[in-house]
């Protein structure tokens, strides 16, 4: 009997203790990712600067979302503008899984010298400081820097990166895969090395060459890390701002010339003009679409394996 | 030579030797090529203001004052120190808050234990652009933007959701027992995590820690939000804001007194890093299996 109520006394206890032991971040998503979410969404539809009390502010329903989402709105052009950006910066994710897959197969060989401390060197970029790094890929590219002057060589001209809308996205591509390739890298050579050796063994005994070997064995066991990859590449691909914004050199990285800013860049500028309902319509029209992105990948990924 | 030389020969010297020979060069190439601007930000930091571009890394008249100066210039102890009270406390707030949720959801049986995982979950899937703007307006509301450093500290003092997904995983694999037999002894759940938990699960918080060391350490978006107050700029915002001219006395054209900033904000990360990366590439390593 007394040890019946200790068991009771204890799980009432284990309750408390339980709820208590996870109350800070429970809490935390509540109020500073939840609250705040469902409140920008009342922002989006109000007019409203940040000066006067958000009760005096006008509601304006959709038009904000309007201002941007419709042609010939006022931000209409911007906005298609600053997607345009975004996507053709994301084009650093195919190379990024490219590179980084053939990086991580030759340091999986046995044969390969030196796997420790290259795969050290590789990783390195990934916990460098996206400003520090920033400012000195603006000078690598700048008119008189290391890259124009490799150029030289070949005989090329002098280019000028940072001047020109199509160039500038290469400069920042080149940074993010750069940044990238040390932590794909080392996913994939996870995944490499969880494929037991026997598999291969027993392929080259059947008569597989090492090309039939890549694709029939390595490439398929190797699918759902890339598909990993990928999706978060893509959210966080949405989301580039810090590169932007430094190689610009304002706080709000708004290009010299037109066409530069993406889609976070966008939404910065018009958040430091005050202009905070539209801000808010445009952060929720970038979450649809990265929601938008993610929902259509898996999508894709359940359809390809009910035909497998 | 002999017969057995001539075959030993082959062997060490066939086409598989060259090829890997190749394979080598191709990769410390490119190793270089991913090391560069680290030196190139440590060579310049040494070049004198005319010398920038065009010369080689090593090619150049050695300036020295640059780490002198640039305290004088700019300052940067105050940045150091936000950045080092932020990367810390937070990295040690985060770690404790996840790794009690973690073990609690392993652990403990409690009601509401599903709903609160899954508000937690929930949370990975909306991105920080959607809350950043109303997050800087509630707490700007609550007068705690415009003067010191809580607006920044408040959101991010408990663990995030990986943090408590990652600690929850390591403690499925504590025995059962060994948390019945410390009941038994008479031990609350307080005890028994901070005696008995916390003591096994060290490894893994610890790597999670250094990641959310990283984070903070690097953030931009965040501190260029939420830090008005000038006596809390992160480190991060002093460079960035000294580099485009906005403070300090020296402005956008001294590259080199810029990259002698870029140096002291990646040195404390690298040397980090390099001390630890066994563990934080084992964990990625790991982690990516799992995927």
């Amino acid at each position: 009997m007394r040890i019946l109520t200790t068991n009771k006394r204890n799980k009432n206890r284990d309750s408390i203790w339980g709820l208590l032991f996870v109350a800070i971040p429970v809490l935390s998503v509540i109020f500073f990712v939840f609250l705040p979410a469902l409140f920008s969404i009342y922002i989006s539809m109000i007019e409203w600067n940040g000066y006067i009390p958000i009760g005096q502010a006008t509601f304006v329903g959709l038009k904000n979302f309007a201002a941007f989402l419709t042609s010939g709105g006022l931000y209409s052009k911007e906005f298609l503008n600053a997607l345009f950006v975004t996507i053709t910066l994301m084009l650093y994710i195919p190379f990024n899984i490219v590179i980084s897959f053939l990086l991580a197969f030759v340091l999986n060989r046995k044969a390969t010298h030196m796997k420790n401390s290259l795969r050290l060197v590789y990783f390195l970029p990934f916990v460098s400081s996206a400003v520090a790094i920033t400012l000195v890929f603006k000078n690598l590219f700048n008119v008189n820097g290391v890259i124009n002057s490799l150029f030289a060589v070949f005989g090329f001209g002098e280019v000028e990166w940072l001047r020109s809308p199509g160039l500038s996205r290469i400069v920042i591509i080149t940074m993010l895969i750069w940044r990238n390739i040390g932590y794909t890298m080392l996913m994939y050579l996870a995944g490499l090395q969880a494929v037991p050796n026997e598999i291969y063994e027993a392929a080259k005994i059947d008569g597989a060459g090492i090309i039939k070997q890549i694709t029939k064995i390595t490439l398929p066991s190797l699918k759902n890390i890339t598909f990993f990859l990928i999706v978060t590449n893509v959210i966080s691909g949405f989301q580039i701002y810090t590169e932007s914004a430094i190689l610009f050199q304002n706080s709000f990285g708004k290009g010299p010339v037109n066409g530069t800013e993406s889609i976070m860049v966008f939404l910065m500028y018009i958040y430091s003009g005050n202009d905070l309902g539209m801000a808010s319509a445009i952060s929720w029209a970038i979450t649809a679409l990265i929601l938008f992105a993610t929902f259509l990948q898996f999508m894709k990924k359940r359809k390809e394996e009910k035909y497998d | 030579m002999t017969n057995q030389a001539k075959i030993a020969a082959t062997r060490v010297y066939g086409p598989k030797y060259f090829v890997n020979i190749l394979i080598s060069i191709i990769l410390i190439l490119f190793g270089y090529l991913m090391l560069y601007p680290f030196l190139w930000m440590i060579f310049t930091s040494f070049k004198p203001l005319n010398q920038v571009y065009n010369t080689g890394l090593l090619h150049h008249k050695w300036n020295f004052n640059n780490y002198a100066n640039v305290f004088s210039k700019v300052n940067i102890l105050s940045g150091l120190k936000a950045s080092v009270v932020f990367s810390v406390g937070l990295t040690i707030s985060q770690m404790i808050t996840s790794s009690m949720a973690g073990y609690a959801f392993a652990k403990i049986k409690f009601p509401l234990k599903n709903i609160c995982f899954a508000i937690i979950l929930t949370s990975m899937a909306i991105p920080y652009v959607t809350i950043m703007i109303p997050q800087f307006m509630m707490l700007e509301h609550f007068g705690l933007v415009t003067n010191g450093p809580w607006g920044y500290i408040i959101p991010r003092l408990a663990g995030g959701a990986a943090t408590i997904f990652f600690v929850r995983q390591y403690c499925y694999s504590i025995p059962d027992a060994l948390i019945e037999s410390a009941k038994i002894d008479g031990a609350g759940q307080v005890k028994i995590f901070f005696r008995i938990i916390f003591p096994l699960i060290v490894p893994v918080v610890v790597v999670q820690g250094l990641f959310i060391f990283i984070y903070i350490w690097n953030d931009y978006l965040g501190p260029s939000i939420f830090l008005i107050d000038k006596n809390w700029w992160t480190i991060q915002l002093f460079v960035a804001r000294f580099s485009s001219g906005q403070i300090g006395s020296v402005g956008a054209a001294n590259i080199p007194m810029q990259m002698t900033v870029a140096g002291i904000i990646s040195l404390p990360l690298l040397i980090l890093f390099l001390y630890t990366q066994k563990h934080i590439v084992n964990s990625l390593m790991s982690s990516g299996v799992k995927e």
